[in-house]
């Protein structure tokens, strides 16, 4: 079914103020409910790449699944939705094949990308990802961050060594714990979530996270909810403002109505006339 | 400028005008000449008189049409009134067209009329005239169309019998003319046939000097009109461009008297108006859901659907909706919403294009990573080519040389080629290319048997997994044997390759596969000093390859040949350690199922046989095609190998005492003629008294063997250190023999 009436997505882009390349990578299909954002690491331009391989790969195949399977639909064997096995494999076949070309091709050695994957569907959200993109959610009031980076910093967090306030300042804001393509097998973390019309997602690069607070976007967000190509574009504008040190990019997503699932003979009639 | 209907001679000059008589007087010559001249100079009287003669002509008269704001100016002269028509029904205003002022003729001419009909023509908007008036209201008067009159004259019809329905019909006498809301007909315009025009027109030159009789027109209804192009104006008809106005007037006629006009039913207007609704309807709702093609298609049948019902009512039923409009919205409606879909997307690809470049070049590092480097180079292509490219090409055509596919080398070469000849070492790796691709078999040995791979001079080194390949070393049953090298850690290793997608059917193929991996992974996990070490396993294009330590000997079917055979103290040196080592792997619950001289391998310089091929030798057990050849000669197999029972380590005991018996004497324990015979002596007779080959054999060896090759297993040596042991015992204390032979031993062989 096509989502592009359920969810509005606007993005964008921008290596920043230091850096020459934008490394960073994001994709969207609105009509299958689809944002994948990656932020490539690795010499010369080889982030790009990874970052770029992974967004493609992801998307090029999730379209094709996706017209062929519902990813609401449960799998009799292993009792879970169709999506989750999608996202897994997707992931697994975009982290070999960054891996091989890093091991094959020498200019690309070492290269590797952080992930973050949204699918929805059936008034739902999948969230998939791998290191340190993150993803928020605006509700009402409430600005609050939904993934959980792979980085050393969370783990020091989580384990008590440091406060949030300390992290805030720490030096090694930049040392992941997971990316895509530095070995040959990687686990992405995944979730659902219940999306509500309303809600505003926000998928960004640790380009806008360490450059702005919290605070700080989910304010933005809220004056400029109305408006989501300007919010992106002023998000990118703040972390530029506050020094643009690395690249910056946002993807957002406002749910406009419920998107259940459509069942049965309606969504083949339907489904006919696309 | 006048329309006149009657016999053609009414109109002409009449030479026999009576002249009144002349009267008396000195003037009188004169008043003569003036009445003559009064009479002859007075056409209108001439014309009136000849009207009157003839009794039959009906001139016309001419309204201007529209609403009139007041009253006439002057009431009209009886012989127009007297055409005034009788109406039924609705008022004079409703249902017919008004007109507020008439051009009519002068009183002499009127009079001398038989009936006047007005030649008023209403085109449609586009000019074109479709319909006759038959009627037109002046005030509260109602005035014929000449055409009606005229008709109607021919029926000998009067005014009287003329009843007008406004805006529904008109009937004269018995026949009924229906009409649309503006008491209009839908005349029906004759076509040519066969190059003769529907009404003959005759020049009116040709009638007054005779050339044409009168008598041509006795009986017919005759319209006399100018014809000539540039005289009066012509109307727009559904037959011609530019027809005179007469012509308009007979096809006019004819439709009447011929009952040939066309019908516009009352409920018409709202079927014309459901049609245009349903059509914008499919404009605004379906045409843009549905595919361009989907969308053209229903369009074109919708317009067939118009266009047929349209003629096919106007044909047959001569009933005319006017579908025409519809089918006008309906075409203009598609073209827009195609040309705005047409010019969106335009505008799309024109972003997208730049998208998919890079995404392709994305994809094709993807499955270059991938190992699909056909896939790969299919992305690739699609991108435009630059700089950036032309590495991730090289690298590309890099590893088709690696995969010893020189032709697809060749071709990245080529087309790299067309954007940079120059770039890096490309001229000469092209060339090499080129010549490799035209000697070299391609495909992972695709008509090779075994699965070889080319290994040409000065070309890249080909892979097998992480291994390169440096040389052949030989050819086993099922493939070739290579030596190789690990790059990363500089190992030399030996890697027996097995094409197995050629020995299988693609359905057991990938069993087969899994089988081949199970067992190497298990062949893998022995470590003794007499078993060949398994380093590695995999896959690479349709060959299976096992990396494995690589052996300095040979295998042991030199020693096999009666001609070459080793000391006995050397053999049972050698065949006891193997029995170790076969204890340790059955230990281990691993089974070998192929001991044979040929998979023992030996190396008479440090004196250490090794066991190769654990697990994988018999890995085609389950070649339903190809049973046969797999098979080879069963000289080996134990007696519940050959029926296919489950074997154990002691069918392995078996088969190295077999080997063993050959070793020793150069002859197998068991020989037929056929495969059956071999069969039926393992199973079922006692070996061939090895004494009587060789008969300088220890007897005390001949009660080893007969216990070793015992056809029941219980019977056998249990395991292989029990094997090992007697081995050793029977040959006078196992020290020496474990340390490679004595002189004892030496005397005894010689």
């Amino acid at each position: 079914m096509d989502l592009s009436q359920a969810l509005e997505v606007a993005s964008h882009t921008d290596p920043g103020m230091v850096r020459e390349h934008n490394e960073d990578s994001i994709a969207s299909i609105a009509e299958k409910g689809l944002v994948v954002l990656a932020d490539g690491m690795g010499g010369y331009n080889a982030g790009e790449v990874a970052s770029g391989m992974a967004t493609t790969v992801i998307t090029t195949e999730l379209r094709q699944l996706l017209d062929n399977k519902a990813p609401h639909e449960v799998d009799p064997q292993s009792g879970q939705k169709a999506a989750l096995k999608m996202l897994q494999e997707q992931v697994t076949k975009a982290n070999t094949s960054i891996y091989q070309a890093s091991q094959s091709q020498p200019q690309y050695a070492g290269m590797g990308t952080t992930l973050v994957i949204a699918l929805f569907y059936d008034n739902k959200m999948m969230v998939a990802h791998i290191g340190d993109s993150r993803l928020y959610r605006l509700r009402g009031d409430e600005f609050s961050q939904v993934t959980k980076d792979h980085s050393l910093l969370q783990e020091q967090v989580d384990a008590g060594m440091l406060t949030k306030e300390q992290a805030k300042h720490s030096a090694n804001k930049n040392l992941v714990t997971r990316a895509l393509g530095i070995d040959p097998a990687v686990e992405a973390e995944i979730h659902e979530y219940d999306a509500q019309p309303g809600d505003i997602y926000l998928l960004c690069s640790d380009g806008l996270s360490d450059m702005v607070g919290d605070d700080d976007i989910g304010m933005a967000l809220q004056a400029l909810g109305a408006n989501l190509n300007l919010a992106a574009q002023q998000l990118v504008q703040m972390a530029n403002d506050n020094g643009g040190r690395d690249n910056v990019s946002v993807i957002l997503i406002k749910i406009l109505r419920e998107y259940p699932a459509r069942q049965g003979l309606a969504s083949k009639i339907f489904g006919w006339f696309r | 400028m006048a329309g006149v209907g009657a016999p053609a001679d009414a109109a002409a000059p009449d030479p026999n005008v009576p002249v009144a008589a002349p009267p008396a007087g000195p003037l009188a010559p004169f008043v003569t000449l003036l009445k003559e001249a009064e009479q002859t100079l007075n056409t209108d009287r001439r014309l009136a008189d000849s009207f009157t003669r003839a009794g039959n002509v009906v001139p016309m008269t001419l309204f201007e049409l529209g609403e009139p704001r007041g009253r006439p100016d002057k009431p009209l002269p009886d012989y127009v009134t007297k055409n005034n028509l009788s109406k039924i029904g609705k008022g004079a205003e409703d249902g017919m067209l008004p007109t507020r002022k008439v051009d009519f003729p002068i009183e002499i001419i009127g009079k001398a009329a038989v009936a006047l009909g007005h030649l008023n023509a209403t085109p449609d908007v586009d000019g074109g005239t479709r319909t006759e008036p038959l009627v037109l209201g002046y005030f509260d008067q109602v005035y014929p169309s000449l055409s009606m009159m005229v008709a109607a004259r021919s029926l000998n019809l009067g005014v009287a019998d003329i009843k007008v329905q406004p805006g529904e019909k008109v009937s004269l006498g018995k026949l009924n003319i229906v009409t649309d809301p503006a008491t209009r007909m839908y005349t029906y315009f004759y076509k040519d046939r066969d190059a003769r025009p529907a009404f003959p027109v005759d020049s009116f030159y040709d009638v007054i000097t005779g050339k044409i009789p009168v008598s041509k027109y006795q009986d017919k209804i005759v319209l006399i009109g100018p014809t000539a192009a540039g005289l009066g104006s012509a109307a727009v008809t559904p037959v011609s461009p530019a027809m005179p106005p007469v012509l308009v007037l007979a096809h006019s006629v004819s439709s009447i008297l011929s009952e040939h006009f066309f019908v516009a039913p009352p409920w018409g207007y709202w079927v014309e108006l459901l049609v245009f609704l349903l059509i914008a309807a499919y404009l605004i709702a379906l045409l843009p859901r549905l595919k361009a093609g989907m969308g053209a298609i229903v369009t074109a049948a919708l317009l067939a659907l118009l266009l047929i019902v349209h003629f096919v009512l106007m044909t047959s039923a001569a009933m005319w909706l006017q579908l025409m409009l519809p089918l006008v919205l309906l075409v203009i409606g598609h073209v827009l919403l195609v040309t705005k879909r047409f010019v969106l997307t335009e505008a799309g690809k024109v972003k997208s294009d730049a998208d998919s470049a890079e995404s392709n070049r994305m994809l094709g590092l993807a499955f270059q990573g991938q190992g699909q480097f056909d896939m790969a180079w299919d992305k690739f292509r699609k991108v435009p080519l630059d700089d950036g490219l032309m590495d991730n090409l090289y690298n590309l055509a890099l590893d088709f040389e690696r995969k010893r596919q020189f032709n697809k080398a060749e071709n990245v070469f080529q087309y790299m080629a067309g954007h940079n000849p120059k770039f890096r070492d490309l001229e000469a790796r092209l060339n090499r290319a080129k010549v490799m691709s035209e000697t070299v078999i391609l495909g992972g040995g695709s008509s090779h048997p075994g699965g070889s791979m080319s290994l040409g001079t000065g070309a890249e080194k080909p892979m097998l997994g992480r291994y390169q390949v440096e040389k052949e070393l030989g050819k086993g049953a099922m493939g070739v044997v290579y030596q190789g090298k690990d790059p990363k850690i500089g190992r030399v290793v030996a890697i027996k390759t097995m094409a197995l997608s050629q020995e299988f059917e693609a359905d057991e193929l990938v069993e087969v596969k899994e089988r081949f991996f199970r067992e190497a992974e298990t062949a893998g996990r022995l470590s003794h000093p007499n078993i060949v070490t398994i380093f590695d396993a995999g896959e690479e294009h349709d060959l299976c390859y096992i990396a494995m330590e690589l052996l300095k000997g040979k295998d042991l079917i030199p020693y096999t040949k009666p001609d070459n055979l080793l000391p006995v103290d050397k053999v049972v040196s050698i065949v006891a350690r193997v029995a170790d080592a076969l204890g340790y792997a059955h230990k281990q619950n691993i089974v070998h199922r192929d001991i044979k001289p040929a998979n023992i391998m030996y190396d008479a310089e440090s004196d250490a046989p090794k066991v190769t091929d654990f697990g994988i030798a018999r890995i085609t057990d389950s070649s339903k095609t190809k049973t046969g050849m797999v098979l080879g000669t069963p000289s080996y197999m134990s007696p519940e190998q050959l029926s296919g029972k489950k074997v154990d380590g002691r069918s392995d005991l078996f088969s190295l005492a077999v080997s063993f018996y050959q070793m020793l004497c150069g002859a197998l324990p068991f020989a037929g003629d056929s495969m059956a015979q071999l069969m039926f002596r393992i199973a079922s007779e006692p070996p061939t008294d090895i004494l009587s080959v060789r008969p300088d054999l220890p007897p005390g060896l001949v009660a080893f063997l007969d216990k070793a090759m015992a056809k029941e297993a219980e019977e056998r040596y249990q395991t292989g250190d029990e094997f090992a042991a007697a081995l050793r015992a029977a040959f006078g204390g196992g020290a020496a023999a474990a340390t490679g032979g004595g002189g004892v031993d030496m005397d005894i062989s010689l």
